[in-house]
């Protein structure tokens, strides 16, 4: 096995870990498929170890990413908030799995990490003894004395943890009937409001990961930042730009009362499977609604952002309904939001042809509002990569003067930036194409966190 | 084993797959889906998650296709899951993006409504939703707050003619063994008449909406 696919199989083991936590508060002890997961995380493991040659895996915890043999593993950095705050609450630097580390073991530091009262095992004094009475023999810890001065992390990748880990609390508190988490939905937006001032693109690409979380964690945060971005481009004052991005970020979370069953279903929905997964609009809109302090728009969003502005669509509304022009906006960040993500197994359109695809059914839509979001986000966003007729690729750095012709610098070429398509710059030159997420994914995240 | 996308578009024919970045490893989706026997991880296996996705997939696919369609048929819902026309709905030649970006410039720049409008109006309607359809503590929430509505019809005043209208006839063209016996909507039809005509003796207020 390769240095990449070992590598690979440590950022499974990461997501596994973090899977274990969820499973602990989500499934009842003993659930077969949690501990099949745990089986599986811990042959992730020792298949790492055997291919490595080396006698343990060593994950380490600074600047809110994990990193493993001094390289960052992004994607699980992004996602991992739940597993990645608990070990920060703990000042844990460093986690080390030696061969042999059981299932067993994984769970019980999984209940070790959530079990608030038990953070004093964590203390450096404490941590050997703790660990061991605990019958953690093949995990250790390495853990700082006293809260250190942690070096500021991007402001990026700190945003996109903290909208994603409000969008997998909710849909767990919402999924076990819990109070929701509205305080932290206001502060992680306002949190997104501040750095999105500043470097608006970064965001889109933290947010370009595949989407196969169990709550759809990163296309709600997607659908959020995109939300945001073309509300701020029309001039929306603060306070609606956090209305609009928490109502975009609990937009799915009626997602979290679709049984399991079909939400993970293998193949293709039938009719009444279909039906009950179109009701989670509805059972969006009733979490909300039964929830104090929420804000109406975020009712109505979860409620319509599946509407037309003309009502067609679901959930099949007793009255003729109107959708706001909130719930217009996300509806069309939503759809964009589907078309362009990647999934496995499945190539995914660019955003040219998402919106094309928009376009051929306008009925649909808001039509200013697509038009807005094209004003903000582009048909070749800034970030994205785009390849040029003359045969050259090149990364989209600005908005041009029309929808295709954006700002670009050309990959290998001079480092200044040119308009396409403009006498003197690049003259006779046309975007033959945009290019997918999954052709050009990484390499925004990959400055990021350098 | 990789089965055809609905969403994808062909590839222009002599473009080199290049990647100008290396991928991060173990992401690139082929090898994410591929090296984990699919047995291993449960219900987070690959398989899964495709199912996932296409699960996601199949109800946008499904909406877009009813309502090009421009009815509610589930005759064309089914034959647009099926086959030919998938593929035809999924295809954007040249000539499409091409017609996108001329529409994009051709069309006038008006700005989209105040993100606040309509948010009356909305909240008005999944009231009537959920006190209704709804289920639980959210259907006695929505029931009591329409209530509180019919004891002021004058509040809906302020929804404006055109809601009024579409609340009231909405409500009125209910199936009476339906939703049209569901006394709390009967009252809001109520409710909402008398706003309608409250609106009609003094229209100012109704020509101010934003
Ligand atoms: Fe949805």
């Amino acid at each position: 096995m390769n240095h990449h696919a070992s590598h690979a199989d440590a950022a499974r083991f990461v997501r596994g870990l973090d899977e274990a936590l969820l499973d602990l508060e989500l499934l009842p002890p003993g659930d077969p498929e949690a501990e099949a997961r745990r089986d599986a995380t811990v042959a992730v493991l020792s298949r790492y170890i055997e291919a490595r040659g080396v006698l343990e895996l060593e994950l380490h915890f600074a600047a809110g990413l994990v990193k493993v043999d001094g390289e960052p593993l992004i994607e699980q950095s992004l996602r991992g908030s739940r597993l990645l705050g608990r070990l920060r609450a703990r000042n844990v630097r460093s986690l080390r799995f030696e061969r042999g580390t059981t299932a067993r073991e994984l769970r019980t530091l999984a209940e070790l990490l959530l079990d608030e009262r038990q953070v004093d095992a964590f203390s450096p004094a404490n941590l050997g003894a703790a660990f061991l009475r605990l019958g953690l023999t093949h995990v250790s810890a390495r853990c700082e004395r006293r809260p250190g001065v942690e070096s500021p992390r991007p402001d990026a990748v700190r945003g996109y943890q903290q909208l994603a880990a409000v969008v997998q609390d909710n849909h767990i508190a919402a999924a076990r009937g819990d109070e929701l988490e509205l305080a932290d939905t206001s502060g992680a937006v306002e949190g997104a409001m501040r750095w999105m001032a500043t470097r608006p693109s970064d965001l889109l690409a933290l947010a370009s990961y595949e989407d196969v979380d169990r709550f759809t964690v990163g296309h709600s945060v997607r659908v959020a930042l995109l939300a945001m971005l073309v509300a701020r481009s029309v001039g929306v004052d603060d306070e609606m730009l956090r209305l609009v991005g928490s109502a975009a970020l609990l937009h799915d979370i009626g997602k979290s009362k679709v049984p399991s069953s079909i939400l993970f279903k293998r193949g293709r929905l039938d009719d009444d499977e279909w039906r009950a997964m179109s009701e989670h609009t509805r059972h969006g809109a009733e979490i909300l609604l039964a929830q104090k302090g929420v804000h109406p728009s975020a009712v109505g969003v979860a409620f319509s952002h599946h509407l037309s502005p003309a009502g067609a669509g679901y959930p099949n509304a007793v009255l003729p309904f109107m959708p706001s022009s909130m719930s217009r906006l996300v509806r069309v960040c939503d759809v964009f939001e589907a078309l362009t993500a990647m999934r496995p197994y499945k190539p995914e359109l660019t955003p040219a042809e998402a919106l094309a695809i928009m376009h051929r059914n306008r009925a649909d839509f808001d039509q200013r509002w697509l038009h807005a979001f094209v004003a903000a986000i582009g048909a070749y966003p800034v970030g994205s990569f785009v390849e040029l007729t003359d045969g050259r690729f090149a990364m989209v750095v600005a908005h041009g003067p029309r929808a295709n012709r954006p700002v670009v610098r050309v990959v290998g070429g001079e480092l200044s930036d040119a308009v396409v398509g403009v006498p003197g710059e690049l003259e006779d030159v046309g975007v033959l194409r945009g290019l997918r997420r999954s052709e050009s994914v990484v390499a925004g995240p990959r400055l990021l966190v350098g | 084993m990789e089965r055809p996308s609905r969403w994808s578009t062909p590839r222009p024919p002599a473009t080199p797959r290049t990647r100008l970045v290396p991928p991060p490893d173990g992401f690139a989706a082929g090898e994410q889906a591929s090296s984990l026997p699919t047995s291993t991880f449960g219900a987070r296996d690959p398989e899964v998650e495709r199912g996932l996705s296409e699960a996601a997939g199949d109800v946008l696919l499904r909406f877009l296709a009813r309502e090009a369609a421009g009815q509610d048929d589930e005759s064309a819902t089914q034959s647009a899951t099926s086959g030919r026309r998938e593929d035809a709905r999924n295809a954007v030649g040249q000539d499409e993006l091409t017609a996108l970006f001329e529409h994009l410039h051709a069309a006038p720049a008006e700005p989209p409504d105040d993100l606040s409008a309509d948010l009356e109006a909305e909240r008005a309607f999944v009231l009537a939703d959920v006190a209704a359809a709804g289920d639980g503590l959210a259907r006695q929430i929505a029931s009591r707050e329409l209530q509180a509505f019919s004891t002021d019809p004058l509040r809906l005043v302020d929804l404006g003619r055109e809601v009024l209208v579409r609340l009231a006839d909405g409500i009125d063209t209910l199936p009476p063994a339906g939703f049209g016996s569901c006394a709390l909507l009967r009252v809001l039809r109520i409710a909402a008449r008398r706003a309608l005509a409250e609106a009609t003796r003094s229209p100012a207020p109704l020509e101010v909406r934003e």
